[in-house]
């Protein structure tokens, strides 16, 4: 019953590294015009990342940030297709 | 194992400062994806990494993790607001930098160092120095 405030915690922090993470994947991504090459490195960095994220706190940390990681992406995207239409 | 406030306010603010500056130091790059990416990489998990130094099973990960969040949306922030309060930025800015010229009585005087990214550094010092 203790550890359940410690992992809400664990999980919010790995919804921020998420959300963060798919932000930078997805303006990244957007600047270098999307070679194959940079979908594979960014794979890798990604699978570095849950990796990482799997052995600090565990597998449900490791899918809510990949989630959430999907969720920034997305959105980033949205925002930056709304810019397009709006000023291009 | 118990973390003290002062622990977790600590990795917080460090995730905060590594999110900031992930925001800054990426907002100038342009080309390829590449081992210098790396730099990104190891501030969002490397700071993982050093919490590991840490007792296992404590929530210093999720206050790094929350600071991370905060510090490079505020970045983010930051952004929105400067530009939205600036008369020479829109929003447009964010897709390509695009922006108003100066006009007027606008001038850049010659002593003023021209403004650059971090990691355009050692090009504008080796140009400085020709």
């Amino acid at each position: 019953m203790n550890e359940a405030p410690i992992f809400t915690f664990s999980y919010l922090g790995a919804t921020g590294i998420g959300l963060v993470w798919g932000w930078w994947c997805f303006m990244r991504f957007s600047a270098s015009k999307g070679k194959l090459l940079n979908r594979l490195i960014i794979l890798v960095y990604t699978m570095g990342v849950i990796g990482m994220t799997y052995w600090q706190v565990g597998g449900l940390a490791s899918l809510i940030l990949l989630l959430a990681a999907c969720g920034a992406a997305f959105f980033h995207y949205m925002w930056r297709q709304y810019l397009q239409k709006k000023y291009l | 194992m118990q973390t003290s406030t002062i622990q977790l306010l600590g990795a917080g603010g460090f995730g905060c400062i590594i999110g900031w500056y992930v925001y800054y130091i990426n907002r100038y790059r342009k080309g390829d994806v590449q081992l210098s990416d790396l730099v990104t990489v190891l501030g969002v998990i490397g700071g993982g990494s050093v919490l590991a130094l840490f007792k296992e099973g404590t929530d210093l990960f999720g206050a790094y993790g929350i600071g991370l969040f905060v510090g490079f949306f505020a970045y983010f922030l930051v952004l929105i607001f400067l530009v939205g309060l600036s008369k020479n930025f829109n929003a447009d800015w964010f897709l390509d930098g695009r922006r108003m010229k100066p006009k007027g009585d606008y001038y850049i005087p010659d002593e003023v160092r021209a403004t650059t990214g971090a990691m355009r550094a050692n090009t504008d010092d080796a140009d400085l120095n020709q």
